[in-house]
């Protein structure tokens, strides 16, 4: 069992590496993969280190960063919540940072620089999750959970409705619009280094409920007669979440189903366990995204099309396909 | 020795008193059968003493951190939800785990606690068998080797019996059985009066929350005494 599991744990790694070295070629700019590989090893400084240090490779990294987090986030929430319907999203986390991100372009706060928009965003991101966490505090049944996250989420949705349509500046709604639908393309090392952090503290928090997410398999009462603390995991999960999906989603918008989706890619190969499932989802949702953004640059449309448009139009057919299989 | 104590133990839900003050206590090798209607409070007595809901009163499992918890008492629950189909090892081995990492003086190791558990379970063919597949007999077999591998003292089940037929019914009660031979107490809610007289020590019958009769099951389920405990309430 143990030989397997470092079996697949070497392909899905392996996998991932070539897809960030392939991603690092590709655009519209032909660089070759030794040149792009050898510009990150040995940077000199020419045309192909400026399009790989400041174009790629930063995209590459946000990548790995939003597919490793969306995906971790999501898996930690199915398994939690015992729910295979469950996402980021669900709870009104992305919904809540959304929120944050219109409020700072239709105001100009995001004329302030780089960061004010994904600072806002954040800030709201992790506004929901402390409204989830404290009716989390209240309730004991995780399906009541959901119904408060599907609160939080129509909520903000309809602030930020209420916001386009009042918003006069059509500069502003575009810019939202554009926001929402989610998309790599300006971001930058200095971004990256800003997710990082809230990404590694977030997914540390959350790949350490992986035992107590296992005992969760018979239902929150019997994992609590097991020596589980069902309040401290409660909040384990709730903040682990807010923050690796506050963070990504303050800075590339919203990337929908890579949260539902991975889950369900690497149940399978982790025979089913909660807490190895977190582990796979991790590589799984950063080569999902790498290899979505590849698709979404190879794609011979006339502007980018945006990643979240790109996933939600190949997750939706992919997640029903799996709906049909799993159900026989 | 006395495993589990409660004083006065009560639960008040939405300020209706479902659990009159209960004074009891299980001690070592005691096979105990909860007996009452439904709706008489048996599965919120057991929640109560398992600190799973609040109570007033005491039980000597109140003030103990949930670790020391779990080394006392271990929970066979009624509910049957299986979310994510893992097998009947996987189910043992993620308890067994659990109590490696909190237990100091652990012998063996945890695939060997697992094994010994579906041995003495009779469910050593099942080790690699789905939950979902599993008959309901089995899977009861399954649920209370996983309250085994636990290693505590006393076990509580909530209708451990309910939707099997005779002959899972049987295998049920020899594992309980052989759980009590080997010093183990078991708290189990039962509906069988029968199956209670010939293989439990000690039945307590609950009705409308309140504890009528405690005592031997041949003088406490007597014929006359059924219309009581489960007559209309």
């Amino acid at each position: 069992m143990f030989r397997n599991d470092a079996i697949i744990i070497t392909i899905i790694h392996g996998l991932v590496l070539a897809a960030f070295a392939i991603s690092l070629k590709i655009g519209p700019v032909p660089v070759s993969l030794i040149d792009a590989l050898a510009t990150v090893t040995h940077p000199v400084w020419d045309t192909n280190t400026i399009i790989v240090w400041d174009l790629r490779l930063p995209r590459s990294v946000m990548c790995t960063l939003v597919g490793g987090a969306l995906a971790l986030a999501g898996a930690a929430l199915q398994s939690f919540l015992r729910n295979p319907l469950a996402e980021p999203s669900i709870v009104g986390i992305s919904s809540t940072a959304a929120l944050g991100a219109v409020i700072s372009i239709a105001s100009g706060f995001h004329a302030f620089g780089a960061l004010s928009t994904p600072s806002l965003a954040f800030v709201g991101g992790l506004a929901g999750g402390i409204v989830l966490a404290s009716a989390a505090y209240r309730i004991k049944n995780t399906n009541n959970l959901i119904l408060v996250g599907v609160g939080i989420s129509s909520i903000s949705g309809a602030i930020t409705s209420l916001i386009l349509s009042l918003s006069d500046n059509p500069f502003a709604i575009n810019e939202i619009v554009f926001w929402m639908l989610g998309s790599l393309t300006d971001v930058s090392l200095f971004h990256t280094a800003t997710v990082a952090p809230f990404v590694i503290i977030g997914g540390a928090l959350l790949l350490g409920c992986r035992r107590d997410l296992n005992l969760l398999s018979l239902g929150g009462d019997t994992a609590a007669t097991i020596g589980v603390v069902m309040n401290s995991l409660k909040y384990r999960v709730v903040i682990g979440t807010a923050l690796t999906v506050s963070a990504v989603t303050a800075t590339v918008g919203i990337i929908g189903f890579i949260g539902l989706m991975t889950p369900h890619i690497a149940r399978p190969l982790a025979r089913n366990e909660p807490g190895k499932t977190l582990a796979y989802s991790v590589p799984i949702g950063a080569l999902i995204v790498l290899l979505a953004d590849i698709a979404v640059r190879l794609t011979p449309t006339v502007g980018e099309m945006k990643l979240g448009v790109f996933t939600a139009l190949l997750g939706t057919p992919f997640f029903l396909y799996l709906i049909k299989r799993q159900s026989g | 020795m006395q495993q589990i104590t409660t004083k006065n133990l009560s639960v008040l839900i939405k300020n209706r008193r479902i659990i009159e003050p209960i004074s009891l206590s299980i001690t070592s090798g005691e096979m105990v059968a909860l007996v009452g209607a439904n709706g008489s409070g048996k599965t919120t007595l057991m929640r109560a003493m398992l600190q799973l809901i609040p109570h007033h009163g005491y039980c000597n499992l109140s003030a103990k951190p949930p670790i020391e918890r779990a080394a006392m008492v271990s929970w066979v629950s009624q509910d049957r939800d299986i979310v994510w189909d893992i097998t009947v090892r996987q189910l043992l081995t993620y308890t067994a785990e659990k109590r490696y990492a909190n237990e100091k003086h652990v012998t063996g190791t945890v695939g060997e606690a697992v094994q010994d558990t579906l041995n003495f379970c009779g469910i050593p063919l099942l080790d690699n068998r789905r939950l979902k597949t599993l008959s309901g007999g089995e899977l009861t077999l399954a649920l209370i080797a996983r309250a085994l591998v636990q290693n505590t003292p006393v076990t509580f089940m909530d209708e451990p019996l309910a939707s099997l037929d005779p002959f899972q019914k049987l295998k049920v009660l020899e594992l309980m059985r052989n759980m009590a031979k080997n010093g183990k107490s078991v708290l189990a809610t039962i509906h069988e009066a029968d199956l209670a007289r010939q293989y439990f020590t000690r039945v307590l019958a609950l009705r409308n929350g309140t504890i009528i009769a405690d005592g031997k099951p041949k003088i406490v389920l007597r014929k006359h005494n059924l219309e009581t405990i489960y007559g209309s309430r």
